[in-house]
């Protein structure tokens, strides 16, 4: 479970909060996708989550563990994949997991189970032993992704994960997610692509300018907005248009 | 038009230039850090141009003040020469961002001559200290604006002539080692390499320099021919005389026409540049960042599981597959991955991303190797003269002294977080506690420092230095780089540069010259405190090495205090 209690989020000194009194909840079994147009803090709370920024006020939890006063404990249950991959290059992609595996400690038996489940999942089984500074961009996406879910993370967290993803790995990815979480277990990721959110979410969070505008299904949002069949898209714009 | 694109090029070049850390993080701003720093280097600059004032006394009074110059100007050129030749292949093609302007409807040869200026730049600083000294005293004995003005514009071009050797030299190379898939390889000897002709050039140079001229006649010829000892020192390199002559020439028509000579062949070098800029340039960049691996043939599961049927409706959400039950390939234990303990992952993965690098692993070596063949070289002519049995302490301690410096001129612990770039961001985000994190990246930079002691240790040994002192100067040598790194390990803390494109500019800029210069000043400082302890309050040796180990001790144990109190505070704040 992540709770996001009334975060907000100030760059240096700029006037206009990144993320501002920001609250949301996001249970197990649960997919979340979070919605915003380009710089409207999705990435920053994602950041906030995963340790690498601190909310200037509010409080982040992670299965109720504060992410500011026990980082250690709250990393160690998330899997998170960032907006742009920046894996280490000069690592093979055999050394890359393994490191990942060590940080994680994940047991024996679990890495012979997973890494080749994962690996053959995301077809890189060809290049395991590459250096990851050879790979193409979705390669690099999709070994940052078996890193992210080598442990089995109770709380998955992608930032825009289908960029440069081939159409059979970016629809295995929606496959994983989907059945990560119905092992009880969190996934939130943030994406522009509506008919992901919409076929793939049980709910969709919209925020703009740092606040949150709408949570929900889409059928709930569909009726806050007066009912009718309006699409995704259109629920969008509409919300987002100020 | 064209001017303004080619400013906006050299600056998005930038921080290639010197780059200074900010202190304090945002309370201090860049220049008070830059005036601070400069303040603190006073006392260093001073001594520097008093030895220049003094040697330029000694020169003048033989009639040879213009080798003081020509001496500056030869040592600045080869410097420049050897680390433009490693700069140059980073910067010019292994930089990252070049695809963007490679990309772009650029001339090549502008490109190109865009990271040349912001080379050039960069050494500007980096030469200060090696001829401002020089130039300076030079320039108060002549007491004349038209010098001081030459003096300065030497100063700027003196780096030119080698930089752009540097740039011609490795668009051949590249061009020549485009080839196979070999390319880290070939990047790897081709630098030991340049490193190995570089003292080799050095040495040959010092023991030439002056071998016809063993005998007090020819010596004496030598000296009062006019410019003799200058013609002596860059007879290698006639450009070196030509521009030290520039400048020191008493008659204006002389001096001018050295100018002359100077600005032709620049000119002729840098008209070859631009022509292999255009010719040469691309096809040797193309390529070069590839690394080699195995195509992985295209199979039929790439594709065939892609359907529109499968993409379309129904949501999968009705999938409802539990995760055990999607496992669709069997456990195997090829790939088990031994596990290992945090700490050690952490250091072996410190090792595997510095050793893979040759731009970090030639810096740290280049200027060790350097260093160490010299010292040998020059131990080996002049101690068997010196009876080391009465300064047997005041020797050990200075070997202790030499390890701690030579242990900072490697600069692993002060780029430990700099090396990381963006990757530092994804590894915050990792559960790896901070301390473990900064202890393996302190273990890396004690175990490069360790390399010159161990050299040390071993010279003091051929010279049949008895083995107690040996030992004594082992462990404070020990303690002293290990207490260095730690302090610049701490520097690194306050404001690592993350966001590089290329990993020379993650190694260069005015950060390294405080290590550097803060490294020298530190061990000169513990030098003359033994020799203050000694010869002022004739202490004996064991008092000596008492008094020592405390102060090493007490080094240590700051410099880990400043790293434990301090390390979880700066890397979190670094957003
Ligand atoms: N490192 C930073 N320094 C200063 N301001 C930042 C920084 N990162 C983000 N911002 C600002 O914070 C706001 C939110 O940015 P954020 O990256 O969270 O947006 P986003 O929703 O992820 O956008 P996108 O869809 O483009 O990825 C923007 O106004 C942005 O300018
Ligand atoms: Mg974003």
């Amino acid at each position: 479970m992540i709770s996001y209690q009334q975060v907000t989020k100030r760059y240096g000194k700029s006037p206009t909060p990144a993320v501002n009194n920001l609250s949301f909840t996001v249970n197990p079994g649960e997919i979340v996708g979070f919605l915003g147009p380009n710089g409207a803090g999705k990435t920053t709370t994602i950041k906030m989550t995963v340790g690498l920024t601190r909310p200037d006020s509010g409080h982040v939890l992670v299965n109720d563990i504060d992410v500011q006063k026990n980082p250690l404990a709250v990393k160690q249950i998330i899997g998170y994949v960032p907006d742009s991959p920046e894996p280490f290059g000069r690592l093979t992609g055999r050394e890359y997991i393994r490191f990942m595996a060590d940080v994680f400690k994940v047991s024996k038996e679990e890495r012979e189970r997973r890494i080749p489940e994962l690996l053959a999942r995301f077809d890189l089984e060809d290049a395991f032993n590459d250096k990851l500074s050879g790979y193409s961009r979705g390669m690099k996406q999709k070994v940052t992704i078996i890193g992210s879910l080598i442990h089995n993370p109770d709380v998955w967290i992608l930032d825009e994960p289908m960029v440069g993803l081939d159409p059979k790995s970016s629809h295995t990815l929606k496959e994983t997610m989907r059945q990560h979480c119905d092992t009880g277990k969190v996934v939130l990721f943030s994406t522009h692509v509506l008919e992901v959110a919409e076929r793939l979410c049980d709910r969709v969070l919209i925020i703009n300018h740092g606040q949150l505008l709408a949570s929900g299904t889409i059928d709930e949002l569909r009726q806050q907005k007066g009912g009718g069949d309006s699409s995704l898209e259109s629920l969008f714009l509409e919300l987002t248009a100020q | 038009m064209t001017l303004r694109m080619f400013i906006t090029l050299v600056r998005l070049t930038g921080n290639t230039s010197a780059r200074g850390g900010r202190l304090g993080r945002g309370r201090i701003g860049t220049w008070a850090t830059y005036l601070i720093v400069l303040l603190a280097f006073m006392p260093l600059a001073y001594s520097l141009y008093r030895a220049s004032d003094e040697l330029y006394a000694i020169l003048a009074s033989i009639h040879q003040a213009s080798a003081e110059i020509g001496m500056s100007v030869v040592i600045a050129q080869l410097f420049s020469l050897f680390y433009g030749l490693l700069a140059a292949v980073s910067i010019a093609f292994f930089a990252t961002d070049l695809d963007k302007f490679i990309s772009l409807p650029i001339p090549p040869w502008m490109i190109l001559t865009a990271r040349f200026v912001s080379l050039w730049i960069s050494q500007l600083i980096i030469s200060l200290p090696l001829i401002g000294p020089a130039f300076a005293a030079y320039g108060v004995h002549q007491r004349s604006v038209g010098v001081w003005v030459s003096l300065v514009l030497m100063y700027i071009i003196v780096s030119v002539v080698p930089l752009l050797i540097a740039f011609i030299v490795s668009i051949l190379l590249m061009r020549v080692t485009n080839v196979g898939s070999a390319r880290d390889k070939i990047r790897y000897v081709s630098g030991f390499a340049v490193i190995i002709a570089y003292i080799a050039i050095r040495l040959i140079g010092r023991s030439q320099a002056f071998r016809q001229y063993g005998t007090p006649g020819a010596l004496a010829t030598l000296l009062t021919k006019p410019d003799g000892l200058l013609h002596q020192i860059g007879r290698y390199f006639p450009p070196s005389v030509w521009e030290a002559k520039a400048v020191t020439s008493p008659s204006l028509s002389g001096g001018l026409t050295n100018w002359a000579w100077s600005i032709l062949f620049t000119a002729a070098l840098a008209i070859a540049l631009l022509f292999l800029a255009n010719t040469l340039f691309l096809r040797g960049y193309i390529g070069s960042g590839e690394v080699s691996r195995r195509g992985a043939p295209l199979r039929g599961s790439h594709v065939s599981g892609v359907t529109k049927n499968t993409l379309g409706p129904p949501p999968f959400k009705e999938a409802g597959a539990t995760a055990d039950q999607a496992l669709s390939v069997p456990p195997n234990s090829a790939y088990a991955l031994p596990a290992r303990a945090l700490g050690r992952t952490l250091f072996a993965t410190e090792v595997l991303q510095f050793f893979r690098s040759p731009t970090f692993t030639l810096r740290a070596f280049s200027s060790i190797i350097t260093m160490l063949v010299v010292m040998i070289f020059t131990a080996s002519k002049s101690m068997s003269s010196v009876n080391v049995g009465s300064y047997l302490a005041e020797f050990s301690i200075g070997a202790a002294c030499l390890m701690t410096m030579l242990g900072s001129f490697n600069l692993v612990a002060g780029t430990s977080f700099t090396r990381e770039g963006a990757r530092f961001y994804y590894v915050k985000s990792l559960p790896i506690p901070i301390r473990e994190w900064v202890r393996a990246k302190w273990l890396l930079a004690d175990l490069i420092s360790l390399l010159p002691a161990i050299v040390i240790v071993i010279l003091e040994a051929t010279f049949s230095i008895p083995w107690p002192a040996v030992a004594l100067s082992a462990v404070l040598g020990v303690l002293g780089f290990h207490a260095l790194n730690g302090v610049m390990l701490w520097m690194d803390m306050q404001s690592p540069v993350l966001d590089w494109t290329n990993e020379q500019q993650a190694i260069r800029g005015l950060r390294v010259l405080i290590f550097i210069w803060g490294s020298m000043a530190l061990s000169g400082a513990l030098i003359a405190l033994t020799i203050w302890l000694r010869a002022g309050l004739h202490l004996s040796d064991t008092l000596l090495y008492v008094i020592m180990l405390l102060v090493f001790a007490i080094g240590n144990v700051l410099s880990t205090w400043l790293v434990r109190a301090n390390a979880e505070r700066l890397l979190q704040a670094v957003e």
